[in-house]
């Protein structure tokens, strides 16, 4: 009772140094709590948007895009036998309001739906209560959710007008459902949806609930591709797993900050209360129970600031999930993500975290609290002399931890996590270096900096070396956030310093069409023929450019599971778009005459595939073997993409289609002026097609915001880290001045003045400043060296050029010693 | 076997959900436009097998008791129906646009393993999903063939796959096939049974096989018609003697009581039919059993007597659950009979639909 009154005593009055602690663990739980959050709501949204595209399917048998005979599906239900199949029909539609709308009829069948449907499927349920008569027998009616029906402003009963291919039909609103799935599309029934499109006995595809895709047999074949929608949702998931990973690694390495910071207060207070210690030590309390004590404060505080952690990062949650979905949305799928709910898991992981990092800080000082013999407690040189025997075990620690680190990271590449610890004990290890660093050098910068100054700044700046136990650990706690900072930095910096070069090597057209897509980076509808005839046929476009090159881009089979393949027109300056990793000697002709393709590097890191391997697609004339002649660089697209002769693609897939296309002017027009007028053009076939186009200079304006907003929730951690570590550097020095009361009391007799102690401190702080700022150089360095080449390469198989702009140097120096001054 | 009758029409007019909704739909059904059974009609075969399209209900309807070499016993249901959800349908420009919908419901009790399979499918007769002709009715792969005279039905974890010999001839229920539901015109099914046919054939249940023979029974019926307001339910039931007769008898139960409509038919070996009238019947209920899954409570054993023809019989279920849980729940199965019949102990399987409990 008594020590834990003691305890009380002590950290009421030092109000300032426990809120301070306090802080330390409450920012780090916030900033785990807060990406915990985003990561499973996002997870719960992604669910949830595939469950709106596939719901239970498992496979989908389609003809890749083009419609498939409803005999297939009679097939399957008669003589395959198979329980879960229900025909689909899938078509993009423009409504006219006061200006296209561009939406989805979407034709299902009630009958065979019911086994798709998930739990959250309330639109089917609706529409069962409602009248099915007049939905499956009238000839256009539809249902809509209450959001559609207020963008599309119309009421129950009332028609749409829709234009399909070159004719108007109307749509009635059989009822308006309050069901956020139907959102952007109109449901109707699979009969009603072949008389509005006038494909009588046509369906777009089947989807199946199968667990064998044998169970089809020979029915796969011809134009028939079975697709795996189970396959598509794991490799989306472990694309979206990198990704949090790597938001779980930045929240890791904050709360590597706080744990130091713990460290740090944790022992300033066991220091303070050496005098109590040694007293409860002479009158007979055993080590064990003053270790005890220690870490029972610990406790306490840790899950009062664990408690506070997590109601902070709750609120965190709900600015950061703004930037992680936009990032998700520009990366991966559209997807919106409507609340960050408070779940009891990231409450337990917020509080555990909280907890065990406290704890992990608070152990060294307890057990030093609780080692020594009582009569030493009250001697503070004692403790720079255990402080000095510490650091002679550290330097083996540290060369231990980052061998370690690099032995895991040469053998544990398939495993990102694996290699995220692994980066994790590199980081300490090289981190634990530093108060033995600080030790090396300090007798040198004596010598070299401080014997020249006065001596109120000698004073304060050979204090921090004598005080080494106390503030190693904040240079050292400094040091690692600024070299987080740093890192990050660098990392982000190369790879959009990469983007750009790259940019600027693939956009070889001035303008760009492309058919409208869900998602930022992946095309993959198509422009339909009349769109292209009006481009080819527009005189403006025809006078101006040079050439028109098309695109087309599409899922094929392979030996290697379903890959986007691009076919491309060829050319000279295409050729010299590509910038290669690899490549065989005579890679154009190759990829022009024989049966070459040429792959990027994702693609190429994903499948261990090199220059001279082969890969089988799937053609119109089944299985074919393809020579890689080349790996080249590319950013668009992380899951990796085939590039194919167009010539070659429309010959073995016998695919029309276009997904795209680049028009390149000629040399001598004024550009700006001639793409001014073009966009013109395009403008007006806008308003009756529906497809995108942007300069060349928009699309690399436009991808370059992309990419910034994606690293956005880097910067707001940046400053989160550096608050920390901030606030570790009061801490210290607050605690140091504490300390140093007496002393500066008789500084004070002697004479001193307060502005001359004001000064002491300010050296003191400008010290803990500029010794971890120089320090987070090489750390940063290494940090970022890391990040690009080792957990970049491994998560998404790109290659960036380490680019580092010297600027960002002296913007951590100037952080540093900012933040020195203020908390100076 | 009205029973049919109000499960097609409610789960048609409204896929809807529970027991209530689902009489009251029947209750309201509008019967303008259908064709209807309000006179003696000539039954012609095979052409009557097939779907008559303008009445608005019809079904196809098999239930049987079957062993396997070792004993084990099954029961198995069959049904197809039918469902002309709009008279006044004209057909368009879709192939899969109709106004014929099909529905199917299948189970297997397996009475040794306690377990009961029940598959609800439905499916619109376009596009040759489902569909009738005088030589079969189909619903996805569930088929009803009369030359030779098969069932098949492959659905989740079941698979039934039986040829059948009929024992009996084509009995016409009700009034030389018309079998009145109500007293008013036109209130009236056409119906016919087959009551006693040998089946022989394999059954597959989670992927084993077993060789089963033994007996079925099957039923055709269309109509158009509704329940009367008063209406909660039914209990039908076909059972057949060890002796080589039948027995079917429905009773519709209403707030009163038991509608005077309600019906027995006695066949005997020969195929003759006596019908049965409601007060030469005497039903009890001797026990009851709660579904633990709905909690409704359904009759599980009886006691039907019918002195004039000197029938003494106790009927219970092979075994409890065989409760259909679809939208619309109600219970289905197997059952076996022992007691007298003119004087002489006998026994025999049957089965017992049970609807509108709660």
């Amino acid at each position: 009772m008594i020590l834990i009154k003691s305890s009380c005593r002590y950290f009421t009055k030092h109000y300032l140094q426990t809120v301070l602690a306090l802080i330390g663990i409450l920012l780090g739980v916030s900033i785990v709590v807060a990406i915990d959050l985003c990561i499973v709501s996002s997870q719960k949204a992604f669910k949830t948007s595939l469950e709106q595209s596939f719901g239970k399917t498992t496979h989908y048998l389609s003809a890749s895009g083009n419609d498939i005979s409803q005999e297939i599906y009679t097939k399957i239900k008669k003589e395959k036998q198979i329980d879960q199949a229900t025909p689909v029909i899938e078509k993009n539609i423009l409504i006219k309001t006061n200006d296209w709308v561009r939406i989805k009829l979407l034709g299902l069948d009630p009958f065979s739906y019911q086994g798709f449907k998930t739990t959250s499927d309330k639109g089917l349920d609706e529409l069962s209560q409602a009248s099915l008569k007049d939905f499956l027998l009238c000839d256009n009616c539809g249902y809509i959710s209450s959001k559609t029906a207020k963008k599309l402003n119309i009421q129950k009963h009332q028609e749409l007008v829709f234009q399909h291919e070159s004719s108007y039909k109307k749509i009635r609103i059989l009822d308006i459902i309050d069901d956020d799935k139907l959102d952007n599309l109109i449901l109707v029934d699979i009969s009603t949806a072949q008389k509005l499109l006038d494909q009588p006995n046509t369906i777009s595809r089947i989807d199946l609930i199968i667990k064998d895709p044998n169970e089809l047999g020979e029915l796969v074949s011809g134009d028939l591709e079975l697709v795996e929608s189970l396959k598509n949702k794991k490799s989306t998931q472990k694309m979206l797993s990198s990704f949090n990973l790597n938001l779980y690694s930045l929240s890791f390495l904050s709360l590597i900050v706080a744990v130091f910071l713990i460290y740090n207060t944790m022992s300033f207070s066991i220091v303070q209360r050496q005098t109590i210690f040694g007293i409860f030590r002479t009158l007979g309390l055993s080590s064990r129970e003053i270790f005890g004590l220690v870490i029972k404060e610990t406790l306490i505080l840790s899950v009062i600031a664990s408690v506070i952690g997590i109601a902070l990062g709750y609120g965190l949650a709900q600015i950061l999930i703004k930037f992680i979905s936009q990032t998700i949305n520009d990366l991966y799928f559209v997807v919106e993500i409507s609340e960050v709910k408070l779940e009891i898991f990231t409450i337990l992981k917020g509080l555990v975290a909280g907890i065990l990092s406290a704890l992990l800080g608070a152990c060294l000082p307890a057990y030093q609290a609780s080692l020594s013999p009582a009569i030493q407690h009250t001697k503070r040189s004692s403790q720079e002399r255990e402080f000095d025997n510490y650091l002679k075990h550290l330097w083996k620690i540290s060369i231990a931890s980052i061998s370690l680190g690099f032995i895991i990271l040469g053998f544990s590449e398939d495993y990102l996590i694996i290699n995220f610890m692994a980066l994790a004990l590199i980081l300490v290890g090289v981190a634990i270096l530093v108060p033995n660093c600080i030790k090396i050098i300090s007798s040198g910068f004596d010598r070299v900096l401080v014997s020249k100054l006065s001596p109120i700044n000698k004073i304060g700046i050979r204090s921090i070396f004598r005080n080494l136990s106390r503030t190693a650990i904040t240079i050292t706690a400094l040091s690692m956030a600024l070299s987080i900072a740093l890192a990050l930095d660098i990392t982000v910096g190369s790879f959009r310093k990469t983007v750009i070069d790259w940019l600027s090597a693939t956009l070889q057209s001035d303008i760009y069409i492309s058919a409208p897509s869900l998602s930022a980076n992946k095309t993959t509808g198509n422009l339909s023929e009349e769109l292209q005839q009006e481009i080819y046929k527009n005189p403006i476009i025809q006078k101006s450019s040079q050439n028109i090159i098309s695109y087309r881009n599409n899922w094929v089979k392979s030996n290697l599971g379903e890959l986007m393949i691009a076919s491309i027109d060829f050319n000279e300056r295409i050729e010299k778009s590509f910038e290669f990793k690899e490549k065989s000697s005579n890679w154009t002709s190759d990829f022009t005459e024989n049966d070459s393709i040429i792959i990027s590097e994702p693609l190429a890191f994903r499948f261990k595939l090199k220059t001279g391997d082969s890969i089988n697609l799937k053609t119109r004339y089944g299985f074919k073997q393809f020579r890689v002649a080349g790996i080249f660089y590319d950013y668009g697209n992380e899951q990796g993409i085939i590039m194919i002769h167009n010539k070659k693609y429309k010959k073995l897939w016998m695919d029309k289609k276009i997904s795209s296309l680049g028009i390149m002017l000629k040399p001598n027009l004024d550009k700006d002026l001639t793409i001014g007028s073009i966009k013109q053009e395009l403008a007006q076939l806008n308003t009756v097609h529906n497809f995108n186009y942007r300069s060349n200079s928009d699309l690399k304006q436009e991808t370059l915001r992309i990419f910034d907003r994606t690293f956005q929730i880097t910067k707001a951690l940046k400053i989160i880290t550096i608050l920390i570590a901030f606030i570790s550097i009061i801490s210290t020095l607050l605690a140091m001045n504490i300390e140093k009361k007496k002393e500066y009391a008789i500084l004070e007799a002697l004479g001193t003045t307060r502005k001359n102690l004001a000064q002491i401190t300010l050296a003191q702080s400008l010290s803990i400043g500029f010794l971890s700022a120089i320090f987070s150089l090489p750390l940063g360095l290494l940090q970022a060296v890391l990040l690009i080449n080792v957990i970049n390469y491994r998560s998404f198989g790109w290659t960036l050029r380490f680019h580092q702009d010297y600027s960002i140097f002296i913007q951590i120096l100037v952080i540093a010693i900012l933040a020195s001054l203020i908390a100076g | 076997m009205i029973k049919t009758y109000f499960l097609v029409l409610l789960i048609f007019s409204n896929l809807a959900v529970g027991a209530n909704q689902a009489i009251s739909a029947l209750k309201n059904s509008n019967s303008k436009g259908y064709s209807r059974a309000d006179r003696v009609r000539d039954f012609k075969f095979p052409e009557d097998h097939g779907a008559h399209r303008d009445f608005q209900t019809e079904w196809w309807y098999a239930t049987g008791n079957l062993q396997d070499s070792s004993g084990a016993e099954f029961g198995y249901q069959l049904t197809i129906f039918r469902n002309n959800i709009d008279p006044n349908f004209l057909a368009g420009n879709s192939g899969l646009k109709t106004n014929q919908i099909y529905m199917g419901h299948l189970a297997i009790s397996d009475i040794k393993n306690k377990e009961f399979y029940s598959y609800e499918i439905f499916q619109r007769s376009a596009g040759s999903l489902a569909g009738s002709t005088s030589k079969e009715t189909w619903i996805n792969n569930w088929k009803f063939n009369w030359e030779p005279l098969k069932l098949y039905a492959k659905q989740g974890d079941i698979v039934l796959d039986l040829n059948l010999k009929a024992q009996k001839q084509i009995v016409l229920q009700g009034n030389k096939g018309l079998s009145q539901k109500s007293t008013q015109v036109g209130n009236a099914s056409y119906y016919y049974s087959i009551p006693r046919l040998e089946s022989a054939g394999n059954i597959q249940i989670k992927g084993k096989t077993y060789q089963v023979k033994g007996e079925s029974w099957i039923d055709r019926e269309w109509s158009t018609s509704s329940l009367g307001a008063e209406d909660q339910g039914w209990d039908w039931f076909s059972l057949q003697l060890s002796d080589n007769w039948e027995l079917m008898y429905y009773q519709i139960r209403n707030k009163s009581g038991i509608s005077p409509v309600s019906l027995g038919a006695l066949i005997d070996p020969n195929s003759s039919k006596s019908s049965v009238p409601l007060e030469d019947i005497e039903l009890s209920i001797l026990e009851r059993w709660t579904s633990p899954k709905t909690k409704i409570s359904y009759p599980a054993k009886w006691r039907l007597v019918i002195k004039k023809h000197d029938i003494d019989l106790v009927i219970s279920p092979l075994m409890n659950n065989q409760e259909h849980q679809f939208r619309y729940s109600y219970w289905e199965g197997a059952v076996k009979i022992t007691g007298t019949h003119a004087g002489k102990k006998i026994n025999g399987k049957g089965y017992v639909e049970l609807t509108g409990y709660k």
